[in-house]
């Protein structure tokens, strides 16, 4: 009875060892994740080191041809490069975005959960991720089909230069990266000059929330809060311990801000908007609010929608733009965002600019 | 005379079935566990399969490296894992329903889920971790683990105290469950968006971080916990009459109370640290099973064990199958198949069974 049972748990051990060890002698060595080089004439395989942004020292074999692309930041900057083609696989997130042009390669699954065996089947050399998502199971599945995993995060304004460069170093492509960070560059620096002489009584008192989550703002720790100072700004919501804190009605019309600044998270603006009724109405029900009504925001109606990508996002060098406009009119009077913003799209992205990104 | 041999066919009828049933079972298991490897989103025929599997013993055959690598590093480890996971968690939540003799109890009911979702949020928001390490994907799981035992080992130490009644276990469990659970969206208010998401995709559970290696680590420490269990069969059968007709027995039930409540514990938050948190199985594993064998736990052990394996492996070939090349979380699937049945298994829920 009891030793019958006995019998058959160690049965059931016995069985699975011999499987895991049979496994081990038939498999032979394990595979090393590095890369091998394939067959070639005389000439040594080029290859070229990189640290990426979850700080690993990656060496990749040139010339790279087959590349997976998990997210849409990284798949922008590989437009920005002009290697659209080198692009075998996408994540669902990619493909479903018209103005990226994917529609036509494969669809792996989505970011957080690709599908490996799709992964493989294409034999990319290099996949591209986030520096944390997905976590290690990316490098621990694509190890045996000697695909290296580049983590490189192209959403963080302060690394962005950086990524770029190394991915341009990847596919070879340096002197485009070049000529974009300088175009970036040259975008910073009129901001910067023009708010240069800037007093602490000029500046403008500025309350950012959430978009469709009321009260949510944004504090130190934050993109969106690094974008704000950046255009001159000072955030009512400075110096809170938490990067997303939530706050209360009466303390923000305590405060009393001159301008109020709503990120939209795509839901009433993007690429995809086509008309601005959608973003108009939730702009007049975020000014209904009962406390907010008495502030000096909504009483002069400095209140502006902005889509998330432009404060804090990828494109927040022209975002910044757009808010020092609107808190120091005179000072930008002859400089126009949405002229960038379209050569964003039509000359760097190749795409033509459409779509709703800020309101008023 | 005639009566004693009339009984005796009869108990020999039974078990000649039951063993049957498991017999039927493990063949299903195998048919399963050949049928999962068959299938998945790169196209790779039958054939190549099973020369991707064989070839290395006999080469009757040639398959391409990449079918090799696939059939070998990413979907039999995969199906080995669900198997191996099945297992644990339905001889876990088995475990549970006997010591709290209440057929609503699943593995979690001690607040385990509650605690690795925890420690796994502790990890992904504030990087803070019990073993710090520098690779990011141990440091999730030494957390899961460890903060997946505090519950019990809370709710243990309170039985010490009050008595280990079903009541007090229960009760202590529901606290740790709010306590943890509360901690876990105090993480999810402080951190950023995308460690949330990150948080939340853990909690769902997912058998893609199956890997040789997690493999061999989650079989070598939760099987051989499958021989006490065994061991304990009789003393469960005993559980299930009563404390005092237990007691009678010889059978000292604060102690297989506890020791259950220990190994179950260990058997859930073995592969929970490693896959996140898989639900339903513990729960519906052992119904079903006792529908089938009933509540002797000498043939309840390995029925609900191998059903929890069928489930799971099913649920997962599903998830990953249906609408590739999305992968879907298992754990989800495991949750909608688990619920229709759940409920049906409720409503016909009979007083014999206990």
């Amino acid at each position: 009875m009891s030793l019958r049972n006995v019998l058959i748990g160690v049965i059931l051990l016995v069985v699975l060892v011999t499987a895991t060890t049979a496994y081990y002698k038939l498999r032979g060595p394990s595979p090393i994740p590095t890369t091998s080089p394939p067959p070639q004439t005389e000439a040594p395989p080029t290859m070229v080191t990189i640290e990426d942004a979850a700080g690993r020292n990656i060496t990749i074999e040139l010339p790279v041809e087959r590349i997976v692309v998990l997210n849409t930041d990284a798949a922008e900057a590989i437009l920005i490069l002009g290697e659209k083609d080198k692009i075998v696989g996408v994540s669902d997130t990619v493909h479903k975005h018209a103005y990226l042009g994917m529609k036509d390669k494969t669809v792996i699954g989505s970011w957080k959960a690709p599908d490996y065996e799709k992964i493989a089947e294409l034999r990319p050399q290099i996949v591209i991720s986030y520096a944390k998502w997905p976590g290690s199971e990316l490098e621990e599945n694509l190890a045996p089909f000697n695909i290296t995993v580049v983590r490189l995060n192209f959403y963080k304004p302060e690394t962005f230069d950086s990524d770029l460069q190394k991915l341009a170093r990847i596919l070879g492509a340096e002197e485009k990266a070049e000529e974009f960070i300088s175009w970036r560059a040259s975008i910073t620096d009129l901001l910067e000059g023009r708010l240069k002489d800037l007093s602490p009584e000029e500046r403008v008192r500025v309350y950012v929330e959430f978009g469709h989550k009321p009260w949510k703002t944004f504090s130190e720790g934050s993109s969106t809060h690094q974008a704000i100072v950046a255009s001159g700004a000072i955030n009512i919501a400075e110096g809170f311990n938490v990067s997303y804190p939530v706050v209360s009605g009466e303390w923000v019309l305590e405060q009393n801000p001159d301008v109020i600044i709503i990120a939209d998270y795509g839901r009433v603006t993007g690429y995809d908007v086509k008309n601005d009724t959608a973003v108009r109405e939730f702009r007049d029900e975020f000014c209904a609010r009962p406390e907010l009504e008495e502030t000096d925001a909504v009483k002069n109606g400095r209140v502006h929608v902005i889509n998330n990508k432009l404060l804090g996002g990828s494109r927040t060098y022209i975002g910044e733009l757009y808010l020092a406009k609107w808190f120091y009119p005179e000072r930008f009077e002859d400089v126009d965002p949405e002229t960038l913003l379209r050569e964003y799209f039509e000359k760097w992205l190749g795409v033509a600019y459409e779509g709703i990104w800020v309101y008023p | 005379m005639q009566a004693q041999e009339g009984i005796k066919k009869r108990y020999a009828d039974i078990i000649g079935r039951r063993l049957l049933f498991l017999f039927f079972l493990s063949v299903s298991l195998v048919c399963s566990i050949t049928a999962s490897v068959l299938v998945g989103s790169a196209s790779i025929s039958a054939k190549d399969v099973i020369c991707a599997l064989f070839s290395k013993l006999v080469p009757f055959c040639s398959s391409s490296g990449i079918t090799q690598t696939i059939v070998w590093e990413l979907r039999l480890p995969r199906v080995l894992m669900a198997v191996v996971a099945g297992i644990a968690f339905a001889v876990a939540g088995t475990i549970m329903q006997g010591v709290l003799r209440n057929p609503l109890a699943s593995p979690y009911t001690l607040g385990m889920a509650s605690g690795a979702a925890f420690g796994a949020a502790l990890a992904i928001v504030l990087g803070i971790g019990v073993l710090s390490s520098k690779s990011y994907g141990w440091l999730i799981v030494t957390n899961a683990f460890i903060f997946s035992l505090i519950p019990s080992f809370i709710v243990v130490s309170l039985a010490k105290l009050k008595g280990a009644s079903p009541e007090t276990l229960i009760l202590s469990g529901i606290a740790m469950m709010y306590l943890f659970s509360a901690g876990t969206s105090l993480l999810q208010y402080v951190g950023r968006e995308e460690d949330v998401a990150a948080v939340v995709y853990w909690l769902f559970g997912s058998l893609s971080k199956a890997t040789w290696r997690n493999l061999r680590m989650v079989s070598f420490t939760s099987l051989p916990l499958l021989i006490p269990a065994l061991k304990l069969s009789w003393d469960f059968n005993a559980l299930t009459a009563g404390d005092e007709v237990a007691k009678s027995l010889g059978v000292n039930v604060e102690m297989v109370r506890l020791g259950g409540v220990f190994l179950s514990s260990l058997l859930t938050a073995i592969p929970v640290c490693f896959l996140g948190t898989i639900g339903f199985i513990g729960l519906v594993a052992p119904h079903m099973a006792r529908m089938i064998v009933g509540v002797d736990h000498r043939f309840l052990f390995p029925a609900s064990g191998l059903l929890g394996a069928l489930i799971l492996l099913i649920a997962d070939t599903a998830a990953r199958t249906i609408l590739s090349p999305i992968v879907l979380p298992v754990g989800v699937l495991t949750s909608f198949l688990g619920v229709p049945l759940f409920l049906y298994l409720m409503i016909r829920r009979r007083r014999e069974y206990w």
